[in-house]
């Protein structure tokens, strides 16, 4: 089955694939990273749940466009065979496709309003995710809605994987190409629209943070009792943000599955979709955009090479190469907390001393305990006025 | 063909865009922190 | 007396998740952190086990000892390279929840690297294994089914006394409440963490060594479990080691007995849905009282809605 996915995506061959592919997956993880760095970075909430809302995204698509897609050939004369029960929807999925693929290479129109379908229905899907989880954020402590929002993802993930319904259980379902009307390549027309939307959301994110309700975030992180003594509704500000980036992160769930024009449920792991997400975050620096693609660019790119050169590395490793990626993505993390605690990129022109760790193993305790486990950065980084007075 | 370039074009544009917004709001706020020190 | 060994296989496994919850609670106390590597430990149990019992051809009980230590020094090493150095920053609470997180993913890895090195060195099976045959039988139940419950019994008291008699103990003790007091007394906060974190990685890693003598383990079954050991914790109301110990069997209990109970009624199917057992406990909590048992036990001595309905089932309460 691998080596027919396979296939299908590598007709550009060589160094351009690998170009497209980078590409591809640049567009889909900065959508998440941005939409992370909207959450955490600037409103300070911090949403573990990534891997839940793109995969909604992934099971808007298996669950709802592609029987909306059958039907609507159906509709228009094509002979499909069944797949009302969940037999049937598993084992004529590949028949059934090439079907609806073959009548999608002459109608592009309904292809590409089953793609804007699809989105929009995982926008909303992902929105309401977002108020959901928003329930309990409001009432707990940070650390217990992460507990939370982790289990949520692996919960989703186990639905997916026994409910047949939804995305083919364990063999996967196979998605209609909606690209099937353009005659070249079908990785590089999904990485330039996954690219586009990217860009659109950039643009909308850059908007939001330069406007009052951006700045209002800002404060909020910074100082929430300040924001609640002056009037502002702290909790529906939250609620706002974490509806409208939950919306935004079911779009790489989308892109995915038809990228692959396949989903199983193995494809939205909470360690793929959360954590390099958040590494790439912490990597750029939380706070700023240009971090966010910093962070995104080199996580991406030294991924796909790994995975590229795995032939290579799988001859001279006893083991998998993707232990080794594992490694890499735990020290990565712990050592940029521990010696750019902002990130590459930093979100203000603050000076950042270089921090001596050697000392800071052997040193006896100094710490005060009074802030330490509750504050951020308490007294380092602060809401300076002067810059948005301007 | 075409569209891979063009894919290439948005994927450059990105980082691109945002660097220079990056570097803009710094010097800005270099002159302000500049003109602020002038002042006093 | 013979159990059936349904019951049997569920004590085991609510006495391992008991032990894990405790520990899970004592790093929530002391560093004010949910630790998500706290089950990766026991995946570094499992593989002590392993090692000496298959490898080494040993009596898998030598294990445990060694499994404590390991557990400890891991523990001991994580706080002084990683979580130590980030509180004295002056990190915040979810940094180092992130920090803890990178730590389970590395120490996972490390965990698969080992076993494929073993199994390039020993062609042995070490991904997927089951240390069953190798234990002992006494009147026709496995011996660790004893071994376990009594451990578990033994930590609860030990840690009671550790907890109330002894210096280190109280200190300990001290630092959950308030480590800034604490330290004003002449407590060493530092070296009470070093020890907390030793104690729960070695309990931690004791109760991974227990795992694969009745259940199918590979190295990551100890990332696995995590749910459960937070759902115990959570239920217990994450702020009370004894509430942990009543959550941790709870659950543990509950998470094999209701899967076959609920097996028996739908049909075996269900058995898929296993995972969602501790998930269910955790959100019910979260929602219905956030702070656990602890927080239910004492809404029904203090308020006068409780203390209404204990009076109507019978019960009085004094004071």
């Amino acid at each position: 089955m691998l080596a027919v996915i396979g296939s299908s995506v590598a007709a550009i061959t060589g160094m351009s694939r690998l170009i497209v592919d980078i590409a591809m997956y640049f567009g889909l993880f900065v959508i998440v990273a941005m939409a992370l760095n909207f959450q955490y970075g600037n409103a300070g909430i911090p949403n573990f749940g990534c891997a839940v809302q793109v995969i909604v995204g992934g099971f808007t698509v298996s669950g709802i466009t592609l029987r909306l897609a059958y039907w609507l050939v159906e509709k228009a004369g094509i002979q499909l065979l069944p797949y009302q029960t969940a037999y049937d929807w598993l084992y004529n999925s590949q028949l059934n496709v090439v079907a609806v693929n073959n009548y999608l290479k002459t109608h592009p129109l309904l292809g590409v309003s089953l793609l804007l379908f699809s989105i929009a229905v995982a926008m909303v899907l992902g929105a309401v995710i977002g108020w959901v989880i928003s329930v309990p954020a409001i009432r707990l402590r940070a650390t217990y809605l992460m507990i939370t929002l982790i289990t949520m993802a692996d919960a989703s993930q186990i639905f997916g994987r026994n409910i047949p319904y939804i995305c083919g259980g364990t063999l996967g379902i196979w998605i209609p190409n909606v690209f099937a009307w353009y005659p070249g390549d079908r990785g590089v027309i999904t990485a330039v629209v996954t690219l586009a939307i990217g860009l659109i959301c950039f643009f909308i994110f850059r908007t939001m943070l330069n406007s009052p309700y951006g700045r209002l975030m800002r404060a909020i992180r910074e100082n929430e009792v300040t924001c609640l003594s002056v009037g502002k509704n702290v909790v529906g500000i939250r609620r706002n943000i974490l509806m409208f980036a939950s919306a935004i992160t079911a779009i790489p769930g989308v892109m995915t599955a038809y990228y692959y024009s396949y989903v199983v449920d193995a494809m939205y792991q909470r360690a793929y979709w959360t954590y390099w997400s958040w590494l790439m975050l912490i990597l750029g620096g939380p706070g700023n955009n240009a971090g966010t693609f910093l962070g995104c660019a080199l996580v991406i790119a030294m991924r796909r090479v790994i995975i590229v050169y795995k032939w290579f590395f799988d001859k001279i490793l006893f083991f998998p190469i993707s232990y080794f990626e594992q490694i890499l993505l735990g020290v990565l993390l712990i050592v940029v907390m521990i010696f750019r605690p902002d990130g590459l990129i930093p979100e203000k022109l603050l000076y950042i001393p270089g921090v001596n760790y050697t000392k800071l193993v052997r040193e006896r305790v100094k710490v005060d305990w009074r802030t330490a486990p509750k504050m951020k950065f308490a007294g380092k980084r602060r809401f300076s006025l002067k810059f948005w007075r301007r | 063909m075409v569209l891979f370039w063009v894919m290439v074009a948005i994927w450059v544009f990105m980082p691109a865009f945002i660097v220079y917004e990056e570097i803009k709001e710094r010097r800005a706020l270099a002159e302000i922190e500049k003109a602020e020190a002038s002042e006093e | 007396m013979l159990l059936p060994p349904l019951l049997m296989a569920a004590i085991v496994y609510a006495c391992e998740i008991t032990i894990l919850s405790i520990g899970f609670t004592m790093t929530y106390l002391t560093a004010k952190i949910p630790n998500f590597a706290h089950g990766t430990y026991a995946g570094y149990g499992i593989y002590v086990n392993y090692t000496i019992s298959k490898i080494f051809g040993l009596n898998p009980y030598i294990s445990f000892p060694v499994a404590f230590l390991v557990g400890g020094s891991i523990g001991t090493i994580v706080y002084m390279l990683v979580i130590g150095v980030l509180t004295k920053m002056g990190s915040g609470a979810i940094v180092l929840t992130i920090s803890t997180i990178a730590i389970d993913i590395f120490l996972t890895a490390i965990l698969y690297i080992y076993a494929y090195w073993l199994r390039s060195v020993y062609h042995t099976y070490t991904i997927q294994f089951i240390l069953k045959e190798r234990d002992i039988q006494l009147w026709g139940v496995p011996g660790i089914f004893y071994v376990s419950l009594g451990i578990c019994i033994v930590t609860v008291i030990l840690l009671h006394t550790f907890l109330t008699k002894t210096r280190i103990g109280v200190s300990m003790r001290a630092v959950a409440e308030d480590p800034e007091l604490a330290s004003v007394l002449g407590i060493d906060v530092y070296r009470t963490q070093l020890y907390s974190w030793f104690l729960t990685g070695g309990l931690a890693a004791l109760a991974g060594a227990m795992y694969p003598m009745w259940f199918q383990s590979n190295p990551s079954s100890g990332a696995f479990i995590i749910t459960s050991i937070m759902a115990g914790s959570l239920l217990g109301g994450m702020e009370s080691v004894y509430g942990a110990i009543v959550g941790g069997f709870g659950v543990g209990l509950s998470e094999i007995l209701l899967t076959n109970r609920l097996q028996a009624t739908f049909g075996i199917w269900v058995g898929e849905y296993r995972p969602l057992i501790p998930m269910f406990f955790l959100i019910a909590v979260l929602l219905i009282q956030p702070r656990g048992l602890q927080g239910a036990y004492e809404w029904l001595t203090t308020s006068r809605k409780g203390i209404e309905l204990l009076s109507k089932l019978g019960i009085k309460v004094e004071g």
